[in-house]
């Protein structure tokens, strides 16, 4: 088999086959004419090839920062040493009995891992203040009604804005039910129209990135 | 409802498959008019159009150029934000072609490993469209921050970065988490000139409120398709504001023949 | 530099410090404020409750360390309502880290667990994460116990009880999600609520649930607890008051500053463009 029918044409008819095969048995059922079931399992083995893609990404890690400690690159490779010795640590600890339930791997994820993300998510609490302060000019009657719509919404949110006058959380709420979801909803059908857009070009092989860029 | 032999249409998703084959269709006229030479036109975007001026900024003071292609991979959870990805990654043959030309250094933040022969694969490319393959070695480097529990790990690599780098522009189009606002603003903080792009409807705000110019849901699509000229592409996206002026005319219509009292949901429901 | 210019550009290490000390003052002495209880936190109450007896619920639990702040406390509320229900449960994840924050909230929860009388494999049981995102939130839908092989902790799908005739989302009476993003409620949506008409709550980021209000106007999503705050409201319904709302103060200090910041900044705007004008004029 040549290499530009292994590398482009199989591809595209494995896609185009399985990618009908699931739209066709989201439409019909025909489970005497297997097509439930083939629909079924195809779904089970995407989840397990997805299992497996996880695997690279460790792999990936390791070689670069093998990499890294191989030529010593200046400012890294001792950073590098500390990020393979604790995955290493939690890949064994993890192993310890059933798969993840030791509980030295649920120490070692709800005290360091834990602690350590959520110092990173908790910045954001003073970006979006410092952001707020600096990019909330009212330089616009849209930016004057994007600001007093946002005051509203959080003085519904907290409930401070209760205790300071009841209409707070009203107009808040009305802010998110009405201007709010409107947005979003048409955000949502956009997004819908773009995807069945990225099915059909994927389903026929025009999506460039899928095949690699050659 | 049965549709013969051994098949029957599963009630509720009729209108579903009807609307899915009509929408299949326009797209498929206007991907293939435009493969024959009808290319639509796409309106200007203020991002896109900056970007050569970041760029030129950062030659300019001499600090590099950041570029991220999003923080979602092509496989797994993250999967359905691939067309993102490729979307930023057609961006990125631009903005590396626009490096090479006026030799500017380039860091790529990436928090997949996956992305990682792709993006090396363009840059390769583009630097030697510009007549300069010697350059990739020298002013460019691809960073992997990898996605663990949480986007954490990249967020904090690339927080490192601009501190230590301090990059004149910064280019972010792709899907993002949390870590879009955290990377703005520590983006504004270094004085950088802040091109975003997502269709990740709840980075937008944050992206618009902390960013130069803002690329919002689809105009990424479309700058990813301008830049690339990649004609199904372009085709599709015209094919893509057909189906919403039907779907408008749909909402529209319904809304008169509800309030007309006619049950025109029952129709959507067949 | 004139005063209102320097107050315009404002070192943000002194926002930085004034949200601080404001929030950690509240924290240390709570003032108190009353919480009043939203629509949308009382429908998921609610949509547990008024199951029959018996009912099997399913809950996913999406998300991962970071978003264990906000998440964390409704997955702990949503828990003690259901153990001290007179209905079933099984948790599964989608996300990589869900079955370690399951567990650290079933640990947390041990002498709940006991004092209620429910049995794992009978009345609750843990599975592993599922790869796959949508893919795997479909092949859950379409054939639960098939898709996986076994517990989190490693017995057979076979031989645990409760899952014998768990064979597609029909099968249980209510879907619950506490969810940081994707894969979450859109997929859930698309695999499990409209081709199998299943009732729908979902607990979201405070951040992400105006994405989901179009779902929850519609009726989609049945109720929704959103963000810190309706995590506070749902541990006041289910009686027990925990760490939400003890943060509900620190939430409310934290919101005003924003808002004293914005105004701030707004009036200096104000102030220098009009003294601008006056200049030129």
């Amino acid at each position: 088999m040549s290499s530009t029918f292994l590398n482009k044409e199989l591809p595209i008819i494995l896609i185009f086959v399985t990618g009908v095969i699931m739209i066709v048995s989201y439409f019909v059922s025909a489970p005497e004419i297997y097509l439930d079931p083939l629909a079924g399992n195809l779904s089970q083995a995407a989840s397990l090839i997805a299992a497996y893609a996880t695997i690279l990404g460790i792999v990936t890690l390791a070689i670069i920062h093998v990499n890294h400690i191989i030529k010593r690159t200046k400012g890294q490779w001792y950073y590098s040493i500390i990020v393979l010795a604790l995955a290493l640590l939690m890949i064994v600890v993890g192993f310890i009995g059933e798969l993840g339930t030791h509980p030295y791997f649920i120490w070692l994820y709800q005290y360091p891992l834990i602690a350590l993300d959520t110092t990173i998510y908790s910045l954001l609490a003073f970006y979006i203040v410092s952001a707020a302060f600096r990019a909330f000019k009212v330089r616009s009657v849209e930016a004057l009604i994007l600001v007093v719509s946002g005051i509203f919404v959080m003085l519904m949110n907290a409930p401070v804005g209760a205790a300071i006058w009841s209409g707070f959380p009203v107009i808040g709420n009305w802010v998110m039910t009405v201007p709010n979801t409107s947005g979003f909803r048409g955000f949502i059908i956009g997004a819908a129209i773009g995807a069945i857009a990225i099915g059909l070009r994927v389903l026929l092989g025009k999506e460039k990135g899928v095949l690699g860029r050659s | 409802m049965d549709i013969g032999g051994k098949m029957q249409l599963i009630a509720g998703r009729i209108f579903g498959a009807v609307f899915l084959l009509i929408s299949f269709l326009i797209i498929y006229i206007y991907m293939t008019k435009a493969v024959k030479g009808s290319v639509p036109k796409i309106r200007k975007m203020a991002g896109l159009e900056a970007i050569p001026e970041s760029i030129g900024r950062a030659a300019e003071t001499g600090r590099p150029v950041h570029y991220t292609p999003g923080t979602a991979g092509f496989s797994g959870a993250t999967a359905g934000f691939a067309a993102q990805t490729f979307a930023g990654l057609s961006v990125l043959t631009y903005v590396s072609r626009l490096t090479a030309k006026y030799k500017v250094p380039l860091y790529v933040t990436l928090a997949y490993g996956e992305h990682i022969p792709l993006v090396e694969s363009i840059l390769r490319e583009s630097y030697t469209f510009e007549g300069r393959p010697e350059a990739v070695a020298t002013e460019t480097k691809v960073l992997y921050f990898p996605i663990a529990t949480s986007n954490a790990p990249y967020a904090s690599g690339v927080l490192g970065l601009f501190e230590r780098v301090k990059p004149a522009s910064n280019i972010m189009i792709g899907p993002f988490y949390f870590e879009a606002l955290a990377i703005a603003e520590q983006g504004f903080i270094e004085g950088a000139m802040q091109i975003a792009g997502t269709a990740m409807t709840y980075q937008i705000p944050f992206f618009v409120v902390a960013c130069d110019y803002t690329l919002i849901g689809e105009e990424i699509f479309a700058a990813g398709a301008v830049v690339s000229q990649d004609k199904p592409l372009l085709g599709s996206i015209a094919g893509q504001d057909i189906i919403k002026i039907i779907t408008i005319l749909m909402l529209l219509g319904g809304f008169i023949l509800q309030n007309l009292g006619i049950d025109f949901l029952s129709i959507l429901k067949f | 530099m004139s005063t209102l210019e320097k107050v315009e550009k404002i070192d943000r290490r002194i926002v930085y410090l004034v949200l601080i000390i404001v929030v950690a003052a509240v924290l240390l002495r709570p003032i108190g404020l009353p919480i009043p209880i939203s629509s949308s936190t009382k429908k998921y109450y609610d949509a547990i409750n008024s199951l029959p007896p018996g009912s099997v619920v399913a809950l996913g639990v999406d998300f991962d360390a970071g978003a264990l702040p906000e998440l964390g406390p409704m997955l702990e509320a949503t828990l003690k309502q259901l153990f001290a229900s007179d209905k079933k449960f099984v948790i599964f994840s989608l996300w990589g880290g869900g079955p370690a924050v399951s567990t650290i909230y079933l640990n947390k929860l041990k002498g709940l667990i006991e004092s209620s009388g429910k049995k794992y494999g009978e009345d609750y049981v843990l599975l592993p994460y599922i790869a796959g995102g949508e893919t795997a939130a479909a092949a859950l839908a379409k054939d639960f116990k098939n898709t996986v092989k076994n517990d989190y902790y490693g017995t057979p799908v076979d031989q645990i009880p409760l899952l014998k005739n768990l064979n597609t989302a029909k099968d249980f009476a209510l879907l619950i999600t506490i969810t940081a993003g994707t894969p979450g409620v859109e997929e859930y949506l698309r695999q499990w609520v409209s081709p199998f008409g299943i009732k729908f709550i979902v607990g979201a980021l405070g951040v992400s649930a105006p994405n989901y209000m179009p779902y929850y106007t519609s009726g989609q999503i049945y109720g929704m607890i959103q963000g810190l705050r309706g995590a506070a409201e749902y541990e006041l319904l289910v009686g027990s008051p925990s760490i939400a709302v003890s943060s509900m103060d620190a939430l409310s200090a934290g919101h005003i500053v924003t808002i004293v910041f914005i105004l701030l900044g707004n009036a200096v705007f104000l102030l220098r463009k009009y003294s601008r004008k006056e200049v030129k004029s």
